[in-house]
C-alpha cells in the first residue's frame, strides 16, 4: 500500500507551479480584456501577474535545476526532442520579459487605461498578455514530447 | 470645477520605456541564442554556471540587456512629451516580438549553411 508520503514523492513541484499558471492566466485572460469597461480590477490584474512572473521563475529554477549536465550537450536525447526542449528554453524567455513590461504598463497608468489617449498602451497589454499565454501553452505542449 | 486640473500626471515615459525595453530585450536575445549555437567563442564566453550551461548566461545578459535599455529609455523620455512616439513603439514591438518567435522556430534554429568546394 501507498503512504500519504510516498503519494507526496510522486508529485512533480514543476508541474504544480505550471498548473497554478494556467489557473493564473485563465483568470488574467478574460479582466484584461474587461480593463476598458471596468478600469478598478487594475489591482487584481497587477497582483496576478506579480504571482505569475514569480511563479515562472520557480518553475524555470526548478526546470534549470533538474537539467544533468550542460543543456546543449544532451547527446543521449532524441532529436526531436531536444530541438524542442531548446525551443522551450528559449521562448520562455517570452513570457519572463512581458510579464514584467506589462505590470510596468499597468503600474503607469492605473485606472486611467480605459481613456481614449491609452489606446495603443491598452492593445500593448493585451498583445504582451496574449503572446505569454501562447508561449506558456506551447511550452506545456512541447514538454509531452 | 478644478477637477480637471487636479487629475492625476501619468508617468507615461514608464510605459513606453517599459514596451520599448521588451522590443529590445526580445531583438537581443534571438541575436544572442542564434550566435552562442553558431560561435564556439560565445559559447564559451556564455557559460557563467557550470551547472547550467549555456542557458544561465544567455538569461543573465537578456536580463542586463532589459533593465538598461529600460532605465536610458526612461532617462531619455523624461520630462517629454512622447505622446507622438506611441504608434511607433508599439509597431516595433509587434515586429521584435514576430521576428523573435519566427527567428527561435526549431527549422531556422538548426540551419545551416553548407558550402561545398568545387
Amino acid at each position: 500500500m501507498f503512504s500519504f508520503l510516498d503519494l507526496l514523492s510522486l508529485i512533480d513541484p514543476g508541474l504544480i507551479l505550471f498548473g497554478l499558471v494556467m489557473i493564473l492566466f485563465g483568470a488574467v485572460l478574460p479582466l484584461v480584456f474587461l480593463l476598458k469597461i471596468c478600469p478598478k480590477i487594475y489591482r487584481i490584474l497587477l497582483i496576478l501577474l506579480c504571482l505569475i512572473e514569480f511563479l515562472f521563475i520557480g518553475i524555470l529554477w526548478i526546470d534549470l535545476a533538474g537539467v544533468q549536465g550542460t543543456f546543449y550537450l544532451q547527446g543521449a536525447v532524441a532529436e526531436l526532442s531536444a530541438s524542442l526542449s531548446t525551443h522551450r528554453f528559449l521562448i520562455v524567455q517570452a513570457p519572463l520579459f512581458l510579464l514584467p513590461s506589462s505590470i510596468l504598463i499597468l503600474l503607469a497608468y492605473k485606472d486611467r487605461i480605459q481613456e481614449n489617449h491609452a489606446k495603443w498602451y491598452r492593445v500593448t497589454l493585451i498583445a504582451m498578455i496574449l503572446v505569454s499565454f501562447v508561449s506558456t501553452l506551447s511550452i506545456a505542449c512541447e514538454s509531452l514530447i | 470645477m478644478f477637477k480637471r486640473f487636479l487629475k492625476k500626471h501619468i508617468p507615461e515615459s514608464l510605459a513606453l520605456a517599459a514596451t520599448f525595453a521588451a522590443a529590445v530585450t526580445l531583438t537581443f536575445a534571438w541575436i544572442l541564442n542564434l550566435l552562442v549555437t553558431r560561435v564556439d567563442v560565445f559559447y564559451e564566453w556564455f557559460v557563467f554556471s557550470e551547472r547550467f550551461g549555456v542557458v544561465s548566461g544567455l538569461y543573465f545578459s537578456a536580463s542586463i540587456i532589459y533593465l538598461v535599455s529600460l532605465f536610458l529609455m526612461l532617462c531619455w523620455y523624461r520630462n517629454k512629451d512622447c505622446s507622438h512616439q506611441r504608434e511607433n513603439v508599439f509597431w516595433f514591438f509587434l515586429s521584435a516580438l514576430f521576428v523573435f518567435f519566427v527567428m527561435t522556430l526549431p527549422g531556422i534554429f538548426s540551419f545551416e549553411i553548407f558550402v561545398q568546394n568545387m
